[in-house]
């Protein structure tokens, strides 16, 4: 494989909790993880198997005890939590930790944008402004007409799709999704999982995506790999993954 | 109260909330309860009398300005880049500051201005009258910094700053470094404390290092009484109603004070006092709404239990459902 073509690689990644006392865990085991340029891979697995860990050691809040992550052909194992943050975003379960509350929803999207947004003193001026108006627009929830409201007010639902914006307006390298639609009711969360295709198709933005619901993860995204005791136990792509039944797979969380 | 007493309260509010605008950034919008205000304001009062009395009176204003950012920077270091707690950081830069204060007064405890030339005594040599002076000067002076500060918090790095306070995690995800706003927000609010004890002691004509105690309780009680009145909601309002709370307190001591209900050296007993009250007041509010709440509730369950056929009319009946009406717009 070209080496041009990968936009993550994840060499001997390790991490081991309370070393050296009887609760060790070992939360991530010499983990190996190659992801194509704007690939959509979605993550199974049991609590505590690692999925978590992964996406917090790829941004830095975690710091490894081995291992490399090189983003884009270069190395960010050691680079500080917000710098790398300016090609990774995230978005989190719970729709309280990706939004600052107290501001409105289109300060919180200036603050987002600030990384890409062309230098200017005031972050709303009329052209952010517009853009931002687009972008809501594309959600389809009415939140285009409500910028001015504080994120506080918002509902889950309507706050994650805020994060989603957020997220896909600072044009990042890598997405990383961690069960971002488990805290919404199946409606909203069926909404929340559309807007998130057609961002992620639009936008070609390599991205991976924890659920824990089996049917979402082989029905969104292209690839589908099965974390176990801090290691990838199954790979599926192509022919493989389409013939995969759901119920197969349920069973691996026993 | 004369009309003396009255502009004397309007401009000490004044000179006092700038102090309290000093207070509000970092413990309002940074969420951090910042210890060296206390000692950046007498080190501005310090700085100020020194250069008056060396007759560079604007100097020694904008020089105490500089030192009380600088003083903030420290105490944002301390906290951002050696994982210091915030309380012990202000505490430590505090401290230091009460020896730095007596090296930049040369060791002595206070500095007289009396006849020297300061901000007031040249502007009042322009309008001619003392006390319109000292209102005036001091009015423009608060209504300059509102307004700085509050287009500053609507800036890229004001709103970023905003957001540290809010969910500093989520601002770290966005690519900026939240120590830097810490720092640059902790600058902000000790440069206006010492800015407020710069004016002071040019006002006063007067400096003492010991002057700083209890000067925190002072700031506090200008936000909450400011708070309480207004409520909370963004900055530029947060910002004007903490200098409206200032003016409200002074005017609180004066009354208190004329009434010889307390002698003048209990101020600290009544500013405590005051803010105790401002912070009960939302619990004790709610305490009540619950109990007459409560009380609405219990005559409608009365009613059910007692009633004479078991049926749940008693509940829905539109009397029932009026009684539970008003109950919620009581919250």
């Amino acid at each position: 494989m070209n080496n041009n073509n990968l936009m993550l690689r994840i060499r001997r990644m390790t991490k081991v909790f309370f070393p050296g006392t009887s609760n060790e865990k070992i939360a991530l085991n010499r983990l190996n993880l190659d992801l194509e340029k704007g690939e959509f891979v979605t993550i199974l697995g049991a609590n505590g198997s690692g999925k978590t860990t992964l996406f917090n050691a790829i941004c830095g809040t975690l710091e490894l005890d081995d291992g490399i992550v090189i983003l884009d052909g270069s190395d960010i194992t050691w680079e500080k939590e917000h710098k790398r943050a300016l090609h990774i975003s995230r978005i989190y379960q719970d729709p309280q930790m990706g939004t600052a509350p107290s501001l409105t929803i289109a300060e919180n999207l200036a603050l987002a944008y600030t990384r890409k947004a062309s230098p200017s003193l005031f972050p709303l001026n009329k052209k952010d402004y517009r853009f931002f108006h687009e972008q809501l627009e594309m959600l389809d929830m009415d939140l285009e007409l409500r910028m001015k409201t504080k994120i506080g007010h918002l509902s889950g639902g309507q706050r994650q799709a805020v994060s989603l914006v957020m997220e896909i307006i600072s044009q990042p390298k890598l997405l990383l999704l961690d069960e971002h639609t488990a805290a919404l009711d199946p409606q909203t969360s069926e909404r929340i999982l559309d807007v998130t295709n057609k961002f992620v198709r639009s936008a070609g933005v390599t991205t991976m995506m924890i659920t824990h619901n089996v049917k979402d993860a082989l029905t969104n995204g292209d690839r589908t790999i099965v974390f176990s005791n801090g290691e990838i136990v199954h790979d599926y792509r192509g022919a493989e993954r389409d013939a995969l039944d759901p119920n197969d797979l349920q069973k691996l969380y026993g | 109260m004369t009309i003396a007493q009255v502009l004397s309260a309007i401009q000490l509010g004044l000179l006092y909330g700038i102090l309290a605008v000093g207070l509000y950034i970092p413990f309002r919008i940074l969420n951090i309860a910042d210890m060296s205000v206390q000692g950046t304001f007498t080190m501005g009062m310090i700085i100020a009398a020194v250069f008056s009395y060396n007759r560079m009176p604007y100097l020694g204003i904008i020089v105490a300005i500089l030192a009380g950012a600088i003083a903030g920077v420290v105490t944002g270091i301390l906290h951002t880049k050696f994982n210091i707690p915030s309380i012990l950081s202000g505490i430590l830069t505090m401290t230091a500051l009460y020896t730095v204060n007596l090296i930049i007064a040369s060791g002595k405890a206070n500095i007289s201005l009396i006849g020297k030339d300061t901000l007031y005594t040249i502007a009042d040599k322009l309008i001619g009258n003392e006390e319109a002076t000292k209102t005036i000067v001091t009015l423009l002076i608060a209504i300059l910094i509102t307004v700085v500060i509050s287009v500053f918090f609507h800036t890229r790095t004001g709103l970023t700053i905003r957001a540290t306070g809010d969910n500093a995690a989520m601002v770290r995800h966005t690519s900026i470094n939240t120590d830097n706003m810490k720092m640059i927000g902790l600058g902000l609010g000790n440069a206006m404390s010492a800015l407020s004890g710069a004016l002071i002691s040019q006002y006063n004509l007067f400096a003492d290092v010991n002057s700083g105690t209890g000067i925190l309780v002072v700031a506090l009680a200008a936000i909450i009484i400011g708070e309480t009145l207004f409520k909370r909601n963004g900055v530029t309002l947060g910002l004007i109603s903490t200098i409206v709370g200032s003016i409200i307190y002074r005017f609180i001591i004066a009354i208190a004070l004329k009434f010889d209900v307390l002698p003048s050296y209990a101020l600290n007993l009544i500013s405590t006092i005051i803010v105790i009250i401002a912070l009960m007041f939302p619990t004790i509010k709610e305490t009540h709404d619950r109990k007459a709440k409560k009380r609405l509730h219990l005559e409608l369950a009365n009613k059910y239990l007692n009633g004479n056929n078991m049926s749940d009319q008693g509940i829905d009946d539109k009397s029932g459902e009026k009684n539970d009406k008003s109950g919620e717009k009581n919250e």
